[in-house]
């Protein structure tokens, strides 16, 4: 004997969760929204504010596999993200500043600073890091025409004792600039890739002369235009042949330690260091081209899509429902008005539209919420809540009611309405999931909101980065799993909903 | 030799509420060419007897054991599959109540009347058509309605489809479940004497399960009245229509508005038993208006009526003065009182419960009323189930004596 | 569609007069047309003098204050969303009783009048914790809380069991009893409308076929209709099984294309040829108080 379909909707909310897929999915639901009131705790909205920047993220290695991932390398220890913090920080670099004058014998005095910076790192990884990268801020006097920046060498020594200099320059500066007293120049060095203005040619024709000079490579060899010259492998493999390949050559393992030496030519003259080793896995979710924690972007999606998703078709389901009911209830001419507006909305293809609007007014996500409300104010909702009106009319308390006297609007949102809604609850929870996929395709093509980080705007940017093609797959299967995730959520409750409210599916 | 014979057949099935017993324990024979009727209120277990003669059953079974002989074999111990392709429809088929409108309305009437032909024999079409036309004919439809779809049929059209199709396997027995509930009283009494046609000409044995004492009267050779599962009175239908045994029969066939009599019909006070938690004793007990020590009250119940006694006859004279009644056990009720001593309630009850035995008859299980120090001590009868007594005809009841069982059928 | 054709009845105060029918006879519409639930297409409908034919909606709330309903299915004739109190209070409210405590004492009372005792116990309830009696017994309170003259009462016990059946009807008819209220009885039981009933009007194809007091009706039926619905009631006897019932055969006519002159002439056992199946019977008074529609009938 099949129980009877409950009255009212507190009456179906508890029948809903109390079956399977009802709890499963107010479990998956409830985790979300857990989710959504934890993430702004742990990453305030600050963070996504400075999503679109590069500032926020450029400690991070870029394009990194989760550090869990290492589970998968066979055993492989990977390396992970080294910092050489400055001097005068724990652990940072060791500094050394001796000042000097010196006679030319011409009466003239000179200032000079010698300075050095050394700081001592162990490699202990089976993989070469992603990327090297040194800052180096230096302090030297600048007036007029008069310029004396001070000259830099930076040495990288190997655990081998192979050691070789990256780097002998003088900052120099830039015309802003010029006026400014004491001057504060900062220099990044990027050892791979560069990140700002790199001297990094310089780099690598000192790799490549390291090189002839231990007989790894011949002259001609190492500057043939064909030779690629990879600084993230020399510098961390062992020192022979097999080194000119990454997939050939091997990590030598031990202590490595960056050195730099400054000679200035006042004794206000100063300098200071930072450096990044970038390993190859970061965090639970790994990192993007732009260098992104992409948990901090995948936990946002949570709130983003939830609140988008429920936010619209709450309001779009309401609103047809109503009018439903009112196109059932009342027949007629309202009817066949209220039909006629929603087969004509069912046509109107929504997305082109929408895209139309997104690429020429790149709308916030609130407004994308708000076209989608216009464009859903008749739709499928008002025939579904038309045909159970229609059914709930004939029931015969209806024409009771009729005999003794109650109003037609009173019958509606007294008597209809209140039936209705148990089934409005569980077309809004399978309308959720539609308004995720809506707001993640118009992300993913790149139209969504142009700020929030959403999960169908990571995806967008992964595709577009050919994530699919260099296996950069965390980068899609987190917001994917994010997608599917809320979606089956929403899907299940919506399907406990409806089986409780449709006898035909219960089982016995 | 009976054609069936049904012995001690259990069917409860699981519910959220608990287990329902529906057929709790039933035993009854079916003579060729004969009918019995199983008559009951809604709800008291004869559809349920049907499904479980023909095993259709929901995958909530709790329990569904007893013996069925049909044909000279225990068709209970048969295999599922076994039971589909020699007893159902084949043996024994069913025209389940409504079942004029789960005609599918896309196929045509006679090839709904075919389909169990090419199920259970693999025959082609044309002959299949062929027997089904037959089968049309048999029941009284002229050869066009095959062609037919159940749309175009009026419902008593349909109910005979329905029927062509329960004899097309030609069966030896069918259960026919409320066969003309959904139809008017002309097309009832058309199909009734179809059936009453077609059982004197083919020899056809039927279980008629309807709640219309009326309608049963039309076709019954034997009567079972069942309530809360139990057969509570069988016999044949020239007795038990006539001089019921037990009060439940008695109370039901009073209950019948009679177009040729001028007797007032009289309901029978209270509402059947909830299934999942029968009463102990005799089902009946609850509602029976000469139920008497032995018919298994208990404590529980006892206390529900004395409340209700006490709610519907406020402050009445007479009514004993207790603020509190609670059950002890299933045969003890305490009653306490506020400002009369035990001794003066206890005095008062049995005075109450002397004068009231008639008109309420659960006070007829107190055995004995005992004042405590702080309390009434209300101890009530042992009661147990009744047996089904006689030989032909049976009645479950404590009044009906071993004794009387045979004399009571009059010569 | 002609669902009712041309009926003439009068229901006297504080008498019920049972509408006999088989399905789709017409009987439901004649009942939701006499308070107005329809709006007859020709005719007249006089309520206590006062012609209602073709009032609106706006001019009818004294009518939906002094004419109730009960409906036949005891699954939906009580909004399952309300309390039981609610179903019962909602009347006063719409009639614009006020005061709550009024409201409370009028509800107790007809929970009371309808034997939900105790009613504060019955008053809380929500519909599906009650029998399908108990519910027939809301609607019955519920179209007894405004004090109504008339009560149309469609097949009101029709989906019920036997015992409770006639429980809900014994109940009927002692508030008729005690109130003085009419009662249209509609119904397909003519065992029950016998039992429960002052007057009896048969009706087939939309048509009234006879009319009059019970106990003239069944005691000496005119029409050929009535006389063989009588037959094809079975009493429990067990006599019954030994014999065929006499039954017509045939099924009533489509309404929206009903046989020329007498409506039950092509299944009718005594039906003339040139007279019944040419000439609409009138509607006339026979024997005093008792009406028939047959040319036959003498």
């Amino acid at each position: 004997m099949a129980a009877p379909v409950p009255i009212g909707l507190k009456a179906a909310l508890l029948d809903a969760v109390r079956t399977k897929s009802g709890m499963v999915g107010t479990g998956m639901l409830g985790f979300l929204i857990l989710l959504a009131i934890l993430v702004p705790v742990f990453a305030p909205y600050d963070v996504i504010k400075a999503w679109g920047g590069t500032d926020a993220w450029q400690d991070n290695p870029k394009l990194a596999a989760p550090e869990w991932s290492e589970v998968f390398s066979g055993g492989k220890h990977l390396p992970r993200t080294i910092f050489l913090t400055p001097a005068g920080t724990p652990g940072g670099f060791l500094k050394f500043r001796t000042t000097e004058n010196v006679s030319d014998g011409k009466g003239n005095w000179n200032n000079f600073t010698f300075l050095g910076l050394k700081k001592t790192f162990g490699f202990q990884a089976d993989d070469f890091p992603s990327e090297m990268t040194v800052y180096l801020n230096t302090m030297f006097t600048q007036a007029g025409n008069l310029s004396k920046p001070p000259a830099i060498s930076v040495i990288f020594q190997r655990p081998d004792n192979k050691n070789l200099t990256l780097l002998d320059d003088t900052p120099r500066l830039s015309t802003t600039d010029i006026n400014r007293f004491p001057n504060t120049k900062s220099n990044a060095y990027a050892v791979s890739q560069p990140i700002k203005d790199t001297p990094s040619y310089k780099i690598l024709d000192n790799l490549r002369e390291w090189l002839i000079a231990n007989n790894v490579t011949t002259r001609a060899e190492a500057y043939d235009p064909q030779f690629y010259v990879q600084p993230e492998v020399l510098l961390f493999a062992q020192l022979d042949r097999s080194m000119l390949s990454k997939s050939t050559a091997h990590v030598l393992k031990g202590d490595y330690s960056l050195r730099i030496e400054l000679v200035g030519f006042e004794n206000t003259d100063d300098a200071n260091a930072r450096g990044i080793v970038f390993g190859t896995v970061f965090g639970l979710a790994g990192t993007d081209d732009a260098r992104h924690d992409l948990l901090v972007g995948l936990l946002w999606g949570a709130p983003v899509a939830l609140a988008f998703g429920t936010a619209g078709a709450l309001v779009v389901v309401l609103i047809q429902m109503i009018l439903g009911a009112i196109s059932g209830w009342y027949g007629g001419a309202v009817d066949e008005l209220v039909q006629r507006a929603a087969d004509f909305y069912l046509i109107i293809p929504t997305l082109p539209i929408l895209i139309l609007i997104s690429l020429l007014y790149r709308p916030s996500i609130v407004a994308i919420l708000f076209i989608l409300v216009a464009f859903g104010i008749v739709g499928s909702t008002t025939k579904v809540v038309r045909s159970i009106v229609l059914q709930v009319k004939e029931e015969q308390f209806i024409e009771a009611a009729r005999s003794y006297g109650a109003k037609k609007t009173r019958i509606l949102f007294r008597y209809i309405l209140p039936r209705v809604m148990p089934y409005t609850f569980a077309l809004i929870a399978l309308t959720v999931p539609a308004f995720i996929f809506l707001e993640a395709s118009l992300s993913f093509l790149g139209l969504g909101d142009p700020v929030l980080p959403t999960w169908g705007h990571t995806l967008g940017l992964a595709y577009n980065n050919g994530a699919l093609f260099y296996g950069f797959w965390w980068w899609i299967v987190f917001p994917v799993v994010g997608i599917i995730f809320a979606t089956i959520a929403f899907a299940l409750l919506g399907y406990a909903f409806d089986k409780v409210l449709n006898p035909r599916l219960r089982e016995q | 030799m009976a054609v069936l014979d049904i012995r001690n057949l259990i069917y409860w099935y699981r519910t959220r509420r608990g287990a329902v017993h529906a057929v709790d324990n039933i035993s009854f024979k079916l003579e060729q060419g004969e009918t019995i009727a199983v008559v009951g209120e809604s709800g008291c277990g004869k559809t349920s007897t049907a499904n479980a003669i023909l095993r259709l059953l929901p995958k909530n079974v709790e329990r569904y054991e007893g013996e069925i002989w049909f044909d000279g074999q225990d068709i209970m111990a048969l295999g599922n599959e076994d039971f589909r392709k020699q007893v159902r429809w084949k043996g024994i088929s069913m025209v389940l109540q409504g079942a004029l409108n789960a005609l599918n309305p896309t196929v045509r009437a006679g090839a709904q009347v075919a389909e169990p032909l090419i199920v259970h024999y693999d025959v082609d079409r044309d002959e299949a058509m062929e027997q089904a036309i037959a089968a049309m004919k048999r029941v009284g439809l002229p050869q066009d309605i095959a062609r037919r779809y159940p749309h175009e049929l009026s419902g008593g059209m349909k109910q005979r489809v329905v029927i062509a199709m329960a004899l097309i396997l030609k069966p030896k027995v069918v259960i026919l479940d409320e066969p003309t509930s959904a139809l008017d009283v002309m097309t009832q009494t058309n199909i009734i004497n179809l059936l009453k046609e077609m059982k004197a000409a083919e020899g056809l044995s039927y279980i008629f399960i309807t709640h219309d004492l009326g309608l049963a009267s039309d076709l019954a050779d034997h009567v079972a009245i069942m309530y809360a599962g139990e057969i509570d009175e069988i016999g044949p239908a020239d007795h038990v229509f006539v001089h019921p045994k037990h009060p439940y029969t008695g109370r039901l066939l009073a209950s019948v508005p009679r177009l040729r009599s001028e007797d007032a019909p009289e309901f029978i006070p209270g509402a059947p038993p909830d299934l999942t938690r029968p009463p102990p004793g005799c089902r009946f007990h609850l509602r029976c208006p000469v139920a008497f020590e032995k018919c298994g009250w208990v404590a529980e119940e006892f206390v529900d009526r004395l409340r209700l006694l006490q709610a519907t006859t406020q402050g009445k004279e007479g009514f004993p003065r207790f603020s509190e009644v609670e059950a002890r056990g299933t045969q003890m009720v305490v009653l306490r009182a506020d400002s009369d001593s035990p001794e003066t309630l206890a005095a008062s009850f049995s005075e109450f419960v002397k004068s009231g035995r008639e008109t309420n008859p659960f006070l007829k299980s107190v055995r004995s009323v005992d004042a405590k120090t702080k309390a009434v001590a209300v101890t009530l009868h042992e009661g147990a189930p009744p047996p089904l007594i006689g030989e032909e005809w049976r009645a479950a009841c404590w009044l009906v004596q071993e004794a009387t069982a045979h004399d009571t059928i009059p010569a | 569609m002609k669902a009712v054709d041309d009926v003439t009845l009068s229901i006297k105060r504080g008498e019920t007069e049972a509408i006999v029918g088989e399905s789709g006879c017409g009987k439901t519409t004649l009942g939701r047309s006499v308070i107005r639930l329809l709006e007859p297409t020709d005719g007249q409908l006089l309520y206590g003098g006062q012609d209602i034919t073709h009032r609106r909606e706006k001019e009818l709330i004294w009518l939906r204050r002094k004419a109730q309903m009960i409906p036949q299915d005891p699954y939906s004739s009580v909004n399952p969303a309300f309390s039981v109190f609610r179903i019962i209070e909602e009347p006063l409210i719409i009639h614009g009783f006020k005061d709550p405590d009024e409201r409370r004492e009028a509800v107790y009372k007809a929970l009371e009048n309808v034997k939900l005792n105790p009613p504060e116990f019955f008053a809380q309830k929500y519909p599906h914790m009650l029998s399908g009696g108990q519910r027939q017994r809301v609607a019955v309170a519920r179209a007894m809380i405004l004090n109504p003259e008339f009560i149309l009462a469609d097949e009101p016990v029709s989906m019920l069991d036997a015992s409770v059946r006639i429980s809900i009807l014994k109940l009927l008819r002692s508030i008729q009893g005690r109130f003085r209220i009419s009662f249209l009885y509609i119904t397909h039981d003519l065992a029950t409308a016998k039992h429960f009933s002052d007057r009896i009007g048969i009706m087939y194809a939309g048509k009234l076929a006879e009319e009059g007091a019970v106990g003239d009706v069944l005691r000496e039926p005119l029409h050929p209709y009535t006389m063989a619905l009588m037959k094809a009631i079975p009493d429990p006897d067990p006599a019954n099984r030994h014999s065929l019932r006499e039954a017509l055969p045939g099924e009533p006519p489509n309404l929206v294309d009903p046989p020329s002159g007498c409506h039950f002439h092509p299944r009718c056992p005594i039906a003339k040829a040139g007279l019944c199946d040419v000439v609409d019977p009138e509607f006339r008074e026979l024997r005093p108080g008792h009406w028939v529609a047959c040319h036959l009938a003498q």
